[in-house]
């Protein structure tokens, strides 16, 4: 039976494969594209940089050590975005699909649970750091005990409690499921080659 | 080494490795595609420790499974509609992608080698298992894919 399904089979091909000069063009263009990709992270960094300089020099603090405060706690959270971003953008582009599967599963399972490891550090740190900054802010603008200013941070305050005890665990947990699925998926055929 | 004749000489093969693993004619060209691109990157660190076709094989198997990590397409297990449209395709070759489809991810790896009549000992090279193994998995797979085509008899 399988004699004859080995023929059949191999009878089988994929129309409008591409040709060389397509998959060259393709390696080429995956080149550029990584290419432009960090263009675009240098420039948005430095755009991030310009707003601080805009908030500096255009808003008036009452109080300049806010200000310093503020504009530190936003270039660490720029600083942390862009090493995660590189982190999860630079290992698949950088994988050898030439090694070992084994090995190859291995790498995949310890760069998924590595990307865990920094979103289950990074998410808390970037709400914490963002509720620290508005925090600060806030603390500033509303030392003249203006009534609608106090109402208005208080609900601010309140939407910041909101994300960070029902959203942010919220979302994790999906991230993490799905991580986790992504993991389970290497083991069970990382199971499946003894 | 002409990667103009690697190509040529691979590309249907690999095209039907990763059909045999999606059963999804257009997700199977992606992963064919991305295979390619591997080798193209990859073609100048080749150092001919093994033969070319057990390196690009394992290219495209460890590109296979690296689908783990993105959007599913279409359920393998299901037969696309259009294939079943195409009335010139042998309808036991269609059961058989089916059945192929509903083998767990290395056994679909493993049963597309061998109906594409790779020697045992070089599917084994391609997993890094041993030939008696990889003769073990094959004589199951085989068993149980012909259960299902008796069972799809008598029905």
């Amino acid at each position: 039976m399988f004699d004859e399904l080995k023929n059949s089979w191999k009878k089988q091909e994929g129309n409008n494969m591409p040709s060389v000069e397509e998959i060259s063009k393709l390696i080429k263009g995956n080149g550029s594209r990584m290419f432009m990709m960090n263009v675009l992270t240098i420039f948005l960094l430095l755009f991030a940089v310009l707003v601080l300089f805009m908030i500096k020099y255009f808003i008036p603090f009452p109080n300049p050590i806010t200000e310093y405060a503020i504009v530190a706690i936003i270039i660490v959270i720029i600083i942390a975005s862009a090493y995660l971003f590189n982190l999860t953008r630079s290992f698949p582009q950088n994988m050898d699909e030439s090694k070992d599967v084994k090995r190859y599963i291995k790498d995949w399972i310890e760069y998924q649970e590595q990307i865990k490891k920094y979103s289950n550090l990074f998410i808390p740190f970037y709400i914490s750091a963002i509720t620290i900054a508005i925090s600060i802010y806030m603390w500033d603008f509303t030392a003249d005990n203006n009534l609608v200013r106090i109402i208005v941070y208080s609900l601010t305050l309140g939407w910041i409690g909101y994300a960070w005890f029902v959203l942010g665990p919220k979302s994790q947990k999906g991230i993490d499921q799905k991580i986790d699925d992504i993991i389970d998926g290497y083991k069970r055929i990382g199971e499946q080659l003894k | 080494m002409d990667f103009n004749g690697i190509y040529q000489q691979y590309n249907q093969q690999i095209y039907r490795l990763c059909l045999g693993y999606t059963n999804e004619e257009a997700w199977a060209k992606d992963i064919a595609q991305d295979t390619f691109i591997s080798v193209w990157k990859n073609l100048e660190k080749f150092r001919g420790d093994a033969e070319v076709r057990t390196w690009i094989y394992r290219i495209a198997v460890n590109n296979c499974i690296k689908q783990l990590g993105k959007r599913r397409r279409t359920r393998t297990a299901e037969i696309p509609e259009r294939v079943l449209e195409q009335k010139e395709v042998n309808p036991r070759l269609l059961l058989l992608r089916k059945y192929i489809s509903e083998l767990p991810e290395l056994d679909r790896l493993i049963i597309s080698m061998e109906l594409e009549e790779l020697p045992q000992a070089e599917i084994a090279e391609v997993l890094n298992l041993s030939p008696g193994n990889v003769r073990v998995k094959i004589h199951r797979i085989k068993e149980t894919l012909s259960k299902k085509f008796k069972m799809q008899n008598h029905v």
